[in-house]
């Protein structure tokens, strides 16, 4: 069973953090074409994992990788189309 | 000063950072951020409070102006926050007072961050920094 983990120590980075971030933002505009606006977890430059939010991607990647037997350090990055724009910030009430 | 590079992407425009927050468990969670020099405060996605370590919250009505006026409700923290990039250039913890909001994108805005910056940004040549101490 493999296993998630997005805690690291002081000063620890992944081997495969700014590689896997690299691929994201080449492949940034297919990504977005395939998976929408949502959370992807991408490890050794392959998405583990996907969803609307951090814990539905986290979620979806420790089924996909149940049996890959290894400690996955994978990077969350939030696809979106339009970052700088207010209107991403649901209104709702934060504390319900 | 330590010096940060930024992704700096043409099109669509946009500058993001590697923010390093420290964890309730006494661990960092990495997250990519997007530079806002119209934020004067850093915006972070409200599931991160279940994550890091915070505080002092409370909460906050936001009024935004201009077109597209809009109230949004949000909780005031102070976080523990860090930068590095990919040469191994890595800052120092700081405090910073944050908003959390019902969002998934998190923003890097003036208030204990770019008020202490340099910010160098040459879009033409995708290059750009953030240099803090």
């Amino acid at each position: 069973m493999s296993q998630i983990r997005m805690s690291y120590q002081p000063g620890e980075t992944p081997e495969n953090f700014f590689p896997d971030y690299e691929w994201i933002k080449q492949n940034k505009a297919s990504l977005l074409e395939k998976y929408g606006e949502a959370s992807i977890l991408v490890y050794r430059q392959r998405v583990v994992g996907f969803g609307r939010s951090y814990f539905d991607a986290i979620e979806n990647a420790e089924t996909t990788t149940r049996d890959q037997g290894d400690i996955i350090t994978p990077v969350h990055y939030h696809l979106t189309r339009h970052p700088y724009h207010i209107g991403h910030v649901r209104r709702k009430s934060v504390r319900e | 000063m330590n010096r940060i590079a930024l992704q700096v992407q043409q099109n669509p425009p946009e500058v993001e950072i590697v923010c390093n927050l420290l964890r309730r468990d006494g661990g960092h969670e990495k997250l990519v951020a997007f530079i806002d020099t119209g934020a004067k405060v850093s915006l972070l996605p409200l599931y991160l409070m279940d994550v890091i370590d915070v505080h002092q919250p409370a909460d906050v009505v936001l009024q935004q102006g201009g077109i597209g006026a809009l109230t949004i409700e949000a909780v005031q923290a102070t976080v523990n926050i860090a930068f590095e990039d990919s040469s191994g250039n890595v800052t120092p913890f700081r405090e910073a007072r944050v908003w959390f909001a019902d969002t998934e994108v998190a923003l890097i805005g003036f208030e204990n961050i770019l008020d202490q910056s340099v910010l160098h940004i040459d879009m033409p040549a995708r290059d750009g920094w953030l240099q803090i101490d």
